[in-house]
């Protein structure tokens, strides 16, 4: 009996990451939604609370969670994800031309 | 008419000026510029590969920047400054799922995207599905959806860049005498009911229609990363200018709490006796009126207003009263050259809001027509789906994760675009809750309010010059959502239709004249649809951007992700989810007599669509024949050296 082919690596590698961006979204979107929904709605002008010259619900709602979120794209980025090749298949079957792919792009970092 | 026979009482006082025009012109310059040298690299490539996806080699911050220059588009540089300015800090709430987009849009799809569409060869998102499913009737069934709400998209994108430019111009002599000598040539009639607005969308369409055609994919990444820059330069100096005009953020949100939101209505306008000549009172104009109890008022013109010569009336005319005391007292009326009285002045409270201070920086928001106001719990709860998981469906985006060229280049492009949205969305919010301090009354005129504001801002800090560059950045927004979107037209069109279903040996030079033929062909028809706008801009942009999402998001993830998915899965996720989303829209229209989207149980339509393409799409696949062993081991198994 044939063994059971192996699933490709960045599939694999992306399915994982994919779960990870899930999770994130979830604890923001509870955080942000959460927090805001309960401390940010009909609010008396006269107790309003400022942080940084904003509404003080705006920076633990909004403000806040925005830079945790860079933290974590951040992290996500140079960290989590993995660094999968992901290479052409020959350039004959896609056009039936031959293109050079590596040069001249140094204009686009 | 001529102008001798024109009395203004009130002419509209202008804040742009030729210096404006020039740093404005010095921009345009620069994207043509680009776009010649991205078509002289052209010549020397493949032509289908190259003028679509720059050969598949995007480094990180052509990548980072296109892809971010393009999602923002003249909704977030016109109608979301409009709406900050109508309904106040808790639109910083409204956009807040953008500080995930980045990493959301950027990694739930783009690596395995790029990979498939390497191992299938595809140049464009309905080619995706065609190869991976081997089925010719799904990528035309995809390419049907998305040629319809794309067009929809740049109907709306034109009409933006053209409003953005309108402002931008008005107070240019060289632009006013062209617009009353097109006025005369164009006569009366639908195509010319705002002859300022029909000669921006005119040049507009022209810059941007010849750009794109000329260079491809590699000139609209360019100037898209230009864009990007002048978009994030434009906005950090709008804040800048706004703080030091303000005397800093707390002050100013104490001043926009004691804000009460104004009545919106009617007013006829009225003289004394006739007169020998026309009579008009400019747009934007303030008048003070008598309350019923006799107190002083004062309310601003929504459109310019004409008295017929030998008649005393004008006709009804749209008016935003103001009603927060310290407004009244500060505002100076208008000084009228002939008197002119406000008569019949109905106006009408908001539905939310109305009469209480606080408003502006508290949930949910004022609202001129809702009862619950502007934010309610399940909207909040809708947007953060919304902006997050509708960013990541765009077929726009996900040509660009095709276009990159290595996974290095996505993992830095996810930290660039983060903080690339942080300077701009929350920015945007800090900006123009100002700008309800120093521009009262605008609520009928918002979509504006972004160009209004950065002419205003350069005007006051002695700066002119700036604002060439401020407003050119919501319209860098709107040129490079729409070059994309004008591209991705064209190649669905040559690539999807023709080269598929047509003339699948089409030599290249009949595919490079079909190519620019498509692309001007469809700028023109979008130019004209643009012509007799519609009023809700924001309502179109969210419509068709839901529609894309709905359509593709969920069926897109499916197809590399989920082994089993099959063409019937997408097909049917792909047509459930929009005639959802389509029967929510017609239903509101039924009950709420407006387009727009009808919240059931109070979410978003949009949230409804996904829910149902995911149900259509699994449901269609698991009921149908699984998808060939061959396809399978080729998108998802390593391939055996």
């Amino acid at each position: 009996m044939p063994s059971e082919p192996k699933f490709d690596t960045v599939y694999v590698n992306a399915r994982r990451e994919t779960v990870f961006v899930l999770i994130v979204w979830i604890v923001f979107c509870v955080w942000v939604v959460g927090y805001c929904l309960s401390a940010g709605y009909n609010i008396d002008p006269e107790n309003l609370n400022t942080v940084l010259g904003m509404p003080a619900w705006i920076f633990w709602g909004v403000g806040l969670p925005w830079v945790m979120a860079n933290v974590v794209a951040i992290y996500f980025g140079l960290k989590f994800m993995a660094d999968d090749p992901l290479e052409d298949p020959p350039v004959e079957q896609r056009t039936g031309k031959k293109e050079d792919s590596t040069e001249e792009e140094s204009k686009n970092g | 008419m001529g102008e001798s026979d024109v009395i203004q009482a009130v002419t509209r006082g202008g804040v742009s000026s030729n210096a404006a025009l020039v740093s404005f012109t010095i921009y345009l310059g620069v994207v043509f510029v680009l776009a010649w040298l991205a078509g002289k690299i052209m010549a020397k490539r493949e032509f289908v590969n190259e003028y679509f996806l720059g050969s598949r080699n995007l480094g990180t911050w052509a990548f980072a920047l296109t892809f971010a220059a393009t999602a923002s588009s003249g909704g977030s540089f016109m109608g979301f400054p409009g709406l900050i300015y109508t309904h106040g800090w808790v639109l910083a709430f409204w956009i807040a799922s953008y500080m995930v987009v980045p990493i959301v849009a950027l990694a739930l799809l783009a690596k395995r995207l790029n990979q498939v569409a390497r191992k299938a060869g595809a140049v464009t998102v309905p080619e995706i599905l065609r190869e991976r499913f081997g089925s010719s009737m799904v990528g035309t069934i995809a390419t049907v959806f998305l040629l319809l709400f794309l067009f929809c998209y740049l109907v709306a994108q034109f009409i933006a860049g053209s409003e953005i430019l309108a402002v931008l111009f008005r107070d240019v002599e060289v632009f006013k005498s062209t617009v009353s000598w097109a006025s005369e040539a164009l006569g009366d009639g639908w195509w010319n009911e705002k002859t300022d607005y029909t000669v921006c969308l005119v040049f507009f369409a022209f810059a941007v229609i010849l750009y794109t055609t000329y260079g491809g994919f590699r000139a609209v990444v360019w100037t898209d990363v230009m864009q990007g820059f002048v978009m994030v330069i434009g906005v950090l100096v709008m804040l800048v200018l706004v703080l030091q005009q303000t005397g800093g953020l707390g002050k100013a949100t104490r001043e926009v709490a004691k804000m009460i939101p104004p009545e919106k209505g009617e007013a006829v306008l009225a003289l004394d006796a006739p007169m020998d000549s026309v009579v008009e009172v400019a747009d934007g104009a303030w008048l003070a009126i008598k309350d019923d109890e006799g107190e002083d008022g004062i309310i601003r013109l929504g459109d310019l207003v004409r008295i017929p010569a030998g008649e005393t009336r004008s006709e009804k005319v749209k008016v935003v009263r103001i009603i927060t005391p310290e407004e009244i007292a500060k505002i100076k009326p208008d000084e009228l050259k002939v008197p002119v009285k406000v008569v019949e002045l109905e106006t009408k409270p908001y539905a939310y809001g109305a009469g209480k201070t606080g408003g502006y920086v508290s949930g949910p928001g004022p609202d001129a027509t809702k009862s619950v106001g502007f934010l309610s719990a399940g909207m909040a709860f809708s947007f953060f789906v919304f902006w997050a998981f509708g960013g990541a469906g765009q077929p726009s985006s996900m040509v660009r994760q095709m276009a990159f060229r290595d996974s290095r280049t996505l993992k830095n492009s996810i930290v660039t675009v983060s903080i690339y949205y942080s300077l701009i969305y929350f920015t945007l919010v800090v900006i123009f809750v100002c700008a309800r301090i120093y521009l009262p009354g605008r609520e009928l005129t918002s979509n504006r309010i972004m160009p209004e504001f950065a002419t205003f801002l350069t005007a006051a800090a002695n700066v002119p010059w700036l604002a060439g560059l401020v407003v050119a950045a919501p319209f860098a927004a709107v040129m490079s959502s729409v070059d994309s979107f004008l591209l991705m037209f064209s190649s669905g069109i040559v690539r999807d239709v023709y080269q598929k279903q047509i003339n699948p040996d089409a030599k290249e030079k009949q595919i490079r004249v079909l190519t620019y033929t498509s692309t001007a062909v469809v700028g023109i028809a979008a130019t004209i649809a643009a012509l007799n706008p519609p009023e809700f801009l924001q309502t179109l942009i969210v419509f068709s951007t839901s529609g894309l999402a709905v359509g593709f998001l969920v069926p897109m993830a499916l197809t590399i992700y989920w082994p089993r998915m099959n063409a019937a899965g997408v097909i049917s996720g792909m047509s459930g989810g929009c005639l959802v989303l389509l029967a929510l829209y017609i239903t509101n229209n039924v009950v709420n007599g407006k387009f727009g989207s009808y919240q059931l149980l109070g979410f978003d339509s949009f949230i409804w669509g996904v829910i149902a393409s995911a149900v259509f799409a699994v449901g269609g696949a698991l009921a149908t024949a699984p998808p060939s062993e061959s396809l399978v081991r080729k998108f998802f198994h390593q391939e055996k050296s």
